[in-house]
C-alpha cells in the first residue's frame, strides 16, 4: 500500500472546456479528484447594477448578454416581470409568438449544448456541426423577426417588437417538418455509442436529495429524477394550454441529462406544432397597441412595488426580481441564474471520479459565463 | 593507418554514402509531401462529415492550404517557456521526428525498396518505441502541468499499447518465417497470386489486423485514442508550451506516424503494392506504388472516419481495454497461428503425423482444416473476451416522459 | 569505414556514459543514458546482431529506459539533493572495483588470445531463430530463472500498489 500525495491543479481561467473563463481549482490524489471549487467572476460585467441605471426598456437589451443562447427566454422573463409589476395586458397572438420563439430557442440550446458535450468528451465536433445546422436554421428565423442573431431583442413589454409575417410562418413550419428528422439521426448517431456509454453511464451521480437540496433546477434536476419544470409548476404566459411531457432521469448521471435533453427537444417540437397550429391570425395584435402608444407619449414608469417572475429557461428555472419605486428604471433588480446554482453542485457531482470527468460533468450542467458572473 | 586513410577518402566509401543520402533524401521530401496530402485529406474529409466544406480557398480544393500554413508557422516566433528545460524542450521535436522518419527507413512503397534488413518489422517497433522519450521530454521539459500529464499519459498509452500491437505482429512474423518486411509482402503473392492470399483474409491475419490497426491507432494518437493530446482535458497534451517551427515539426511527426501506421497495415495485411499487374516490369513498379499509396491512404480515411464519429476515451477505460480485450485477443491468435502452421506444413517428422492424412504440405485440404479450426478458435474468443469485458449490471435507461 | 564509424560510436557511447555519470540533473542523466544505449545498439549493428540491436532499443531505451524517466518526474526528484553520504564503506569498495575493471580492459587489450574458432559465420549468429535455439536448448535454464525473477518483481509490484479492500474506493 503506497501512499499517495494530494495535488493541486488549476484547470483554466484559460483552458478550451471550461465554457468561457472560469477556473476550476481541483484537488486530485492520482487521476481522482478528491475536492473541486469552481472560481467564477472572470465576466463579470454589472449588469444587475447596469439595470438600476439604465430604463427598463433599455435594460430588454442587456438581459439578451445573460444566456448569450438564449435571448429570447431572457427577455421573455424580463418582459413579464415588468408586466406583472405595470398591469400591462399582453394580446393572445404576441404570447404565442413568445412561446414559438421561446421553445424554438430551447431546442436551439439543446442542440448545441449537446453537442459542446460531446465535443468536451472529445468526439472532434461531428455532433457539434449537427447540433450546429438546426441552431443555424432557428438562427435565421431569429434573425427574420429580430434582426439579429443571437442579441435578438425581439420581446417588449406589451408583446413583442414585429409581427410574424406569413412567410416566416412558413419558414418555422418547414423547420419543424425536418426536425424529427434530424433529432432520430442525432439519436442515431450517439444514443448507443459504446464509448458514450463508458464515460456517462454512472459519471457525475446526483442524487435526488442532494439535487433538491441544492435547489439545482432544468434538466439536471429533471435527470436526477424530480419532474420539476416551471412551465407545470407554476404555468406562466399560455403554458397552460398546451399538452407536453417533463422526462425524467432514473440514475442523475451524465447520461441521464443527456437522455432528459433529447426528449426535451421532443417536447419543445411537440409544443411548437400545437403553438402553430392553434396561433390567432389576428394580425396587428403582436402588441399591446394601447400601451404601445402611451409608453410613446412619455416613456415608460413603473408604480413603486416589486414583482418576481421565473420562466423555465433550457437550463433551469431564471427568475427576475424588480423593485420599483415609481422611476423610470429598476430601484433593485435581481436575477436568479440557473447556470450559477446548477454550478454549485458541481463539486459534489465531481468527488471521487477522475480528472477528464470533470469535462464531462462540467459540459453536462451546460453553463453559460455570461449567466454565471453576469 | 594506410587502410584507415584509404577507408576515408576511397571512391567505393563515396559511392554508398551517396546512394544512401539519395534514399534518404527521398523518404524525407515523399514524407514532408504525404503528410501535407494526409493533412489536407484529414481536414477535407472531415469537414464533409460535418456539413462544412473544410479548407478550400488555398489553390484548387484547397490542396495548398499545408504549403500556407507551412510559411505561416515558419514566420512564426520561436518561443521557450521561462523556466523551461531549454536543450531538451528543444530537442523532443527532434527526437520524435528522427524516430517517426527513421520508420519509413524498411517501408516498401509498392516495389520500390529502400533497405531490406532482415529485421524489419522489429525494426519499425524499435524505432516507434523510441517515440515515446521524445514525448517524456516534450511533457517535461515545458514545465507545465498539462503538458507533463500528457507526456505522462502518451507513454503509458504508448507502452501498453505496444505490447498487443507487437504480439499481433508475431503472429504474422510466424506465418510468414521472416522478419523481414519484403518477405511479408512477398508471402502474399503465393500461393495462388489472387487477392485472398493478403493476410487479412485469413481468420489469424483478421484477428491479428483488428488488434494491430486498434494498437496502432493508440500508438499514434488518432481518435478516440487521443488522450495525450486530450483538448478538452488537457489543453494541447505535451504540445501545450510547442509553438512556430517545433509545434510544426511535432504536427509533421504525428502524420507522418500516422502514415507509418497506415502503410504497416497495407504492407503486413494488405499486401503492400500487389495488385494486378504490379509484376510487369516497368510500369508493374508505377502501378504498385499506386496501389501502396491507394491502400495506405484508404486506411488513413478511416482513420479520419473513425475520428468523425467517435468521442474519446477515458484513461483507464483505454488501458483497461488494452490489457483485458486486445491483449487476450493477441495471445490467443499466437495460439491459433501455430495450429494454422502445424496443420498447413507440419508432417511426422514435427509430430503431426495425423496432418499427413488430409494431403502433402500446403494442399488444399490441409488449408481447409486450418481454415475451419482457426476461424472457430478465433470467433470464439473474440465473443468471450467481448462478452466479459462488455460492461454489466447497468439499470435500461429510459428518460421516460412523466405528465406531471 | 567500419572501423571509422565505430570509433565515432564508441566515442559517442563513452561520452554519454560519462556525461550521464557527471550531470546533475537525474532527467538529463536518463536521457543521457537512452544515447548510450544507442550507442550500443549501433555497436551491436556494426556486430552483425540486428536483433540484438532491434531488442536493445526496443526494450532499454523504449521501455526501460521510459520508465525510468516516469518514475524521476513523477517524484520529482530531479534535481539530486546534496545527501549525507549514507554508505560509507561504497567509495572504497566502488574504487577497488573499478580499478579491477580496467586492469582486465587492459589485459584484454594488450595481451590478445587466440580468437576462439566458430563454426557459424557472423551473420548467423545474430540472426533471430538460432539466437532462439540456443535460448530454448542450451540456455534454457538461465531464461527460466530470469523469467521467475521478472514474474517475482511483477506480482511486487501489484502487492505494492493494491488499495486496500475494504479502505478507499478503488
Amino acid at each position: 500500500m503506497l501512499k499517495t500525495e494530494e495535488l493541486q491543479i488549476n484547470i483554466g481561467p484559460q483552458h478550451p472546456s471550461t465554457h468561457g473563463v472560469f477556473r476550476l481549482m481541483a484537488t486530485v490524489d492520482g487521476e481522482t479528484v478528491v475536492h473541486l471549487e469552481p472560481v467564477f467572476g472572470y465576466l463579470h460585467r454589472n449588469h444587475e447594477q447596469l439595470g438600476e441605471i439604465w430604463t427598463y426598456l433599455q435594460t430588454i437589451t442587456i438581459t439578451d448578454r445573460l444566456d448569450y443562447f438564449n435571448s429570447m427566454i431572457n427577455e421573455h422573463g424580463y418582459c413579464m416581470t415588468v408586466e406583472k409589476l405595470a398591469s400591462i395586458e399582453v394580446p393572445e397572438r404576441a404570447e404565442y409568438i413568445r412561446v414559438i420563439m421561446s421553445e424554438l430557442s430551447r431546442i436551439l440550446n439543446h442542440a448545441a449544448a449537446i453537442g459542446f458535450w460531446l465535443q468536451d468528451m472529445g468526439s472532434w465536433g461531428t455532433t457539434l456541426m449537427f447540433g450546429f445546422r438546426q441552431r443555424e436554421m432557428i438562427m435565421d428565423i431569429f434573425e427574420s423577426v429580430g434582426g439579429s442573431r443571437m442579441m435578438c431583442n425581439y420581446m417588449r413589454f406589451g408583446g413583442v417588437a414585429r409581427d410574424l409575417t406569413p412567410n416566416l410562418v412558413e419558414q418555422i413550419n418547414l423547420f419543424l417538418e425536418g426536425f424529427p428528422q434530424f433529432i432520430d439521426d442525432f439519436e442515431r448517431l450517439m444514443m448507443e455509442n459504446e464509448i458514450l456509454l463508458a464515460r456517462s453511464r454512472n459519471v457525475g451521480v446526483l442524487p435526488k436529495e442532494l439535487a433538491a437540496a441544492y435547489s439545482v433546477t432544468g434538466p439536471v434536476i429533471r435527470g436526477s429524477g424530480i419532474p420539476y419544470d416551471i412551465r407545470r409548476a407554476e404555468p406562466y404566459s399560455i403554458y397552460d394550454r398546451f399538452a407536453f411531457d417533463i422526462p425524467v432521469g432514473s440514475v442523475g448521471d451524465v447520461y441521464d441529462r443527456f437522455l432528459v435533453r433529447m426528449e426535451e427537444m421532443r417536447q419543445s417540437h411537440r409544443i411548437l406544432r400545437q403553438a402553430m397550429e392553434q396561433l390567432p391570425q389576428a394580425s396587428g395584435s403582436y402588441i399591446n397597441q394601447a400601451y404601445k402608444a402611451a409608453s410613446k407619449q412619455q416613456g415608460l414608469r413603473l408604480p413603486a412595488g416589486e414583482a418576481y417572475c421565473r420562466v423555465e429557461s433550457p437550463k433551469g428555472e431564471l427568475g427576475y426580481y424588480i423593485v420599483s419605486n415609481g422611476g423610470n428604471s429598476a430601484y433593485r433588480y435581481g436575477i436568479r441564474a440557473p447556470s450559477l446554482i446548477n454550478l454549485t453542485a458541481l463539486n459534489d457531482m465531481c468527488r471521487g471520479y477522475t480528472v477528464a470527468d470533470i469535462v464531462v460533468i462540467l459540459g453536462s450542467i451546460d453553463i453559460v459565463m455570461g449567466e454565471v458572473d453576469r | 593507418m594506410r587502410a584507415m586513410w584509404e577507408f576515408f577518402f576511397g571512391v567505393g566509401w563515396l559511392a554508398t554514402l551517396t546512394s544512401y543520402l539519395t534514399i534518404t533524401t527521398a523518404i524525407l521530401v515523399a514524407g514532408s509531401l504525404v503528410m501535407m496530402l494526409l493533412t489536407w485529406i484529414e481536414r477535407r474529409g472531415l469537414g464533409y462529415m460535418q456539413d462544412r466544406k473544410g479548407p478550400n480557398r488555398v489553390g484548387p480544393f484547397g490542396l495548398f492550404q499545408p504549403i500556407a500554413e507551412a510559411i505561416k508557422t515558419i514566420t512564426k516566433e520561436d518561443i521557450t517557456p521561462t523556466d523551461a528545460d531549454r536543450w531538451v524542450h528543444f530537442l523532443a521535436p527532434v527526437v520524435i521526428l528522427a524516430s517517426t522518419v527513421a520508420a519509413f527507413a524498411v517501408i516498401p512503397w509498392g516495389n520500390l525498396i529502400p533497405v531490406d534488413i532482415n529485421v524489419g518489422v522489429l525494426y519499425i517497433v524499435a524505432v516507434s518505441a523510441v517515440h515515446t522519450v521524445g514525448i517524456l521530454m516534450a511533457g517535461w521539459a515545458s514545465n507545465n502541468k498539462f503538458a507533463l500529464l500528457g507526456g505522462m499519459r502518451g507513454v503509458a498509452q504508448a507502452i501498453s499499447y505496444e505490447i498487443p500491437q507487437v504480439l499481433s505482429l508475431v503472429s504474422i512474423v510466424m506465418l510468414v518465417g521472416s522478419m523481414s518486411v519484403v518477405d511479408v509482402i512477398q508471402n502474399q503473392m503465393d500461393p495462388y497470386g489472387n487477392i485472398l492470399s493478403w493476410h487479412i483474409f485469413t481468420p489469424v491475419g483478421l484477428l491479428s489486423f483488428i488488434v494491430f490497426w486498434i494498437a496502432s491507432l493508440a500508438e499514434g494518437e488518432r481518435p478516440p485514442f487521443d488522450n495525450p493530446e486530450a483538448e478538452s482535458e488537457l489543453v494541447a497534451g505535451y504540445m501545450t508550451e510547442y509553438g512556430g517551427m517545433k509545434f510544426a515539426v511535432l504536427f509533421l511527426a504525428n502524420y507522418l506516424t500516422n502514415f507509418a501506421i497506415c502503410a504497416v497495415t497495407a504492407g503486413v495485411f494488405l499486401g503492400g503494392g500487389n495488385g494486378p499487374g504490379s509484376d510487369i516490369p516497368i510500369l508493374g513498379t508505377l502501378l504498385s506504388v499506386f496501389y501502396f499509396l491507394a491502400k495506405s491512404l484508404g486506411l488513413f480515411f478511416v482513420m479520419v472516419w473513425i475520428r468523425g464519429v467517435v468521442p474519446r476515451l477515458r484513461i483507464d477505460e483505454l488501458m483497461h481495454f488494452a490489457w483485458k480485450f486486445l491483449l487476450p485477443l493477441a495471445l490467443v491468435n499466437i495460439f491459433s497461428t501455430s495450429l494454422w502452421i502445424a496443420i498447413i506444413r507440419w508432417g511426422a517428422e514435427q509430430g503431426m503425423g495425423i496432418a499427413e492424412a488430409l494431403g502433402a504440405p500446403g494442399s488444399i485440404a490441409r488449408i481447409a482444416v486450418a481454415w475451419v479450426v482457426t476461424a472457430i478458435i478465433n470467433v470464439v474468443a473474440f465473443f468471450l473476451v467481448a462478452r466479459l469485458n462488455a460492461t454489466r449490471g447497468v439499470t435500461t435507461y429510459q428518460a421516460t416522459p412523466t405528465a406531471v | 569505414m567500419e572501423i571509422a564509424f565505430f570509433i565515432i560510436t564508441a566515442l559517442l557511447t563513452i561520452g554519454a556514459a560519462v556525461a550521464m555519470v557527471l550531470s546533475h540533473n537525474a532527467v538529463h542523466s536518463a536521457l543521457w543514458l537512452v544515447l548510450n544505449f544507442f550507442g550500443v545498439a549501433v555497436l551491436y549493428l556494426l556486430l552483425n546482431a540486428p536483433f540484438l540491436a532491434m531488442v536493445q532499443i526496443t526494450v532499454y531505451a523504449g521501455a526501460i529506459m521510459v520508465l525510468f524517466l516516469f518514475v524521476i518526474m513523477l517524484l520529482g526528484s530531479e534535481q539530486g539533493q546534496e545527501e549525507v553520504n549514507g554508505l560509507p564503506w561504497q567509495t572504497p569498495v566502488a574504487l577497488v572495483m573499478g580499478l579491477l575493471l580496467v586492469v582486465m580492459a587492459g589485459y584484454a587489450l594488450f595481451f590478445p588470445g587466440t580468437p576462439v574458432p566458430t563454426t557459424q559465420t557472423p551473420n548467423e549468429i545474430g540472426a533471430p531463430d538460432i539466437l532462439a535455439r540456443k535460448l530454448f536448448s542450451t540456455y534454457l535454464l538461465p531464461f527460466e530463472i530470469t523469467s521467475v525473477l521478472l514474474l517475482v518483481a511483477l506480482i511486487g509490484a501489484v502487492v505494492l500498489t493494491m488499495k486496500s479492500r475494504e479502505g478507499d474506493r478503488v
